[in-house]
């Protein structure tokens, strides 16, 4: 070994050259240069762990083509030395060819093709994280000496940790590529949400909601609505107008089979969407009236569509439809999700602009929408929220919002207030609600989720200074005492927090969101020990009414100073505020409360 | 210093029910385009999140205008609402008259 260089300086080259390798081939050619510089290995294939049976070669040198394309892929099988490294977790040190014949029989043959003598089958492994096999082998008997086992053992070592970097790193970029592509879409649907309020008439804007769909979510798209007894098509909009003439051309010529299962039509009436993720030939074949028109239809080249109602409360609008063809992209389940989520609010847009009497019952639905049904369970932390509309059937409903997001170790809660009511201010709440999920998902803290969102929010509305929002946002974190809370606030009402029988504010100062590019966040932390309390609320709290004043912070503190629990809490304060509003609140109201709780350990 | 100035003085509450009267009275003074529009409202029993958005739309016109926005925020409600919202730093805000 010495004749080749050091070995330690050799692991040192290695583990700085692996830094720099960031794909996994990368990293299995380094490990190949390195064995066969040190140690003299004439072949040597790294293998990736593909799934629970199978592994997958990354990078080979020194084996021809004919000898390793059938291991490009291999299934575990005990019995076998790469199996049973990887099954047991140790090398297995193969000295010479009659070693092989006589440890590994059926295997041999293999082993030794191309007159290969010893072999080293070493397993991959982080931790307890298992990441695949090395096979290095060698022209010549060898007796794998303690120091070259000892070499080899870290050769792969340092392999594996960079494997495990590398996936990592994938597994990130992954995350960071869905979380952008989720704030994309949030714009877009707030984008929708502002064409759906522009003073033109319904199908204009409906032209305008299909030109937009074309531009970021199809090669094609098209609405329907549902008009008396009929179904008409109302937009169609693809990049190339010579193409919309020729689908016009094509309708006139064939009209559409009304009854056709999973057609616009049919959705339209039936309200049940229909979700083709390839359209295989024989979709076409079975639509065309006749040669001639398989042979026009086929020639649009659909490859993937989406037919999705636009209902309101069950009463059905029309259908939303979205095609990808030339682009041959395919949509997925995600897609379809988003939407159903995109036809759902120009859906409520298109009721209001037909029903402007009836607004406020669509905002509530919209509203109610945002809401989460059911807080999940978070163990060591008891829940309770409360949502409460206005009283006044001519009030439209506000934009006030809870959500709580379940982490490994607690959870983050948000609490929100959107100035202003209706659909609009629904709509940026349904923003807020799906960015702060997106942001907590990827591990943001409080003021850094809190300056993200404010970002959102201003491109939502085009950069201008747009509906402003007050936003409360903890992270709640299980400890053996209780839990610490990590709050950061918007302009929101200061939250407090129950201990001894005396509620307390807890101020974190902060600039609201949604007006100005820099916000001001102060973000404070502190802990609540076994059965104390924190409660979060809106401005509809504290600004209920009676005949002559505001209920006040004064009034809150005394009404929760007493709770028992979550839920307690929560039923008090929303009885106090309706006692002293005789019944009749102006504004909406939302409360979210956490308490540490004394009887789940953590 | 030279250059014209208008003041709005709102008092009682400004809220869903008095913003279309502050609008207006907002606009009227914003029709002479003066450098510095003062709108005061140390007076103010209350204001909410409506009345909030109509001064900061208000600022946004001034400013895009090239003009200067003021507001007189006393010690009252006025004060208290704006700081809660980080809005204090945000404005020019003048002492009481």
């Amino acid at each position: 070994m010495s004749e080749r260089g050091s070995p330690a300086r050799a692991l040192q080259r290695l583990a700085g050259e692996l830094l720099g390798a960031t794909s996994p081939a990368a990293i299995g050619a380094l490990v190949a240069t390195t064995a066969a510089e040190l140690l003299g290995a004439d072949a040597t294939v790294v293998f990736a762990r593909a799934d629970a049976t199978t592994l997958e070669a990354l990078h080979t040198s020194g084996w021809p083509e004919e000898f390793s394309r059938p291991f490009r892929r291999l299934e575990l099988h005990r019995g076998r030395p790469l199996s049973d490294a990887v099954l047991d977790g140790h090398p297995i040190w193969l000295e010479d060819a009659a070693q092989w014949r006589l440890r590994y029989p059926d295997m041999a043959p293999f082993g030794t093709a191309a007159d290969r003598q010893a072999s080293a089958c070493l397993p991959l492994r982080v931790e307890d994280r298992d990441l695949g096999a090395v096979v290095f082998s060698f022209n010549a008997p060898r007796a794998f000496s303690a120091e070259e086992r000892e070499f080899l053992v870290a050769v792969t070592a340092l392999c594996a940790q960079g494997l495990d970097r590398a996936r990592l790193l994938v597994a990130e970029r992954a995350a960071r590529a869905a979380a952008e592509r989720q704030l994309g879409r949030m714009t877009f649907l707030s984008r929708t949400a502002r064409l759906m309020e522009a003073p033109l008439s319904v199908e204009d804007r409906l032209q305008q909601l299909a030109d937009l769909a074309v531009s970021e979510l199809a090669d094609w798209c098209a609405v329907h609505l549902v008009r008396g007894g009929r179904v008409d098509q109302v937009a169609v909009a693809h990049s190339d107008p010579a193409k919309v003439a020729f689908v016009a051309q094509l309708q006139e010529r064939y009209p559409p089979d009304p009854d056709a299962p999973g057609g616009a039509l049919r959705v339209s009436r039936t309200g049940e969407p229909a979700y083709y993720p390839e359209i295989p030939d024989e979709l076409l074949t079975a639509a065309a009236v006749d040669d001639e028109h398989l042979a026009l239809i086929r020639s649009i080249g659909m490859r993937s569509a989406l037919v999705v109602p636009l209902a309101v409360r069950g009463r059905r609008l029309g259908a939303l439809t979205l095609v990808h063809a030339e682009s041959e992209r395919r949509f997925d389940r995600t897609d379809l999700a988003f939407t159903e989520q995109l036809a759902a609010s120009a859906a409520v847009a298109l009721d209001n602009a037909r029903l402007y009497e009836e607004q406020w019952r669509t905002a509530h639905t919209l509203q109610a929408a945002l809401l989460p049904t059911d807080l999940p369970a978070v163990p060591g932390l008891r829940l309770a929220a409360r949502y409460r509309a206005p009283t006044d059937a001519d009030m439209l409903v506000g934009g006030d919002l809870y959500d709580v997001v379940p982490e490994p170790d607690g959870c983050g809660v948000v609490v929100a207030d959107v100035c202003g009511k209706g659909a609009a201010a629904a709509a940026l709440t349904a923003l807020i609600r799906h960015t702060v999920r997106a942001e907590i998902d990827h591990g943001l803290g409080p003021a850094a989720v809190l300056e993200r969102l404010n970002q959102a929010m201003l491109r939502a509305s085009g950069g201008r200074p747009g509906r402003f929002a007050t936003v409360a946002q903890a992270r709640i974190t299980r400890t053996p005492s209780g839990a610490t809370v990590r709050l950061a606030s918007a302009g929101h009402p200061a939250p407090l927090v129950v201990r001894h029988g005396r509620a307390e504010p807890v101020c974190a100062p902060g600039t609201l969101l949604g007006v100005y590019p820099d916000v001001t966040l102060a973000e404070v932390t502190f802990d609540l020990d076994h059965g104390e309390i924190m409660v979060l609320y809106t401005d509809g709290v504290t600004e209920a009414r009676d005949a002559d004043e505001l209920y006040g912070p004064e009034r809150l503190v005394r009404a929760v100073a007493d709770a028992r629990s979550a839920d307690d809490l929560a039923d008090r304060l929303l009885a106090d505020v309706d006692a002293f509003q005789h019944g009749q609140q102006r504004d909406d109201i939302a409360i979210l409360v956490i308490e540490a709780d004394a009887e789940v350990a953590p | 210093m030279t250059g014209t100035t208008a003041e709005v003085v709102l008092d009682g509450e400004l809220d869903i029910s008095t913003y279309e009267d502050a609008r207006a009275r907002l606009a009227e003074a914003e029709r002479t385009a003066p450098e510095l529009l003062v709108v005061d409202l140390a007076g103010l029993r209350f204001v909410d999140s409506t009345g909030v958005r109509l001064i900061l739309s208000a600022d946004e016109r001034a400013r895009e205008a090239g003009r200067r926005l003021a507001l007189r925020l006393g010690d009252g409600p006025a004060r208290r609402v704006f700081a809660a919202l980080g809005l204090v730093d945000r404005f020019e805000v003048l002492d009481a008259p």
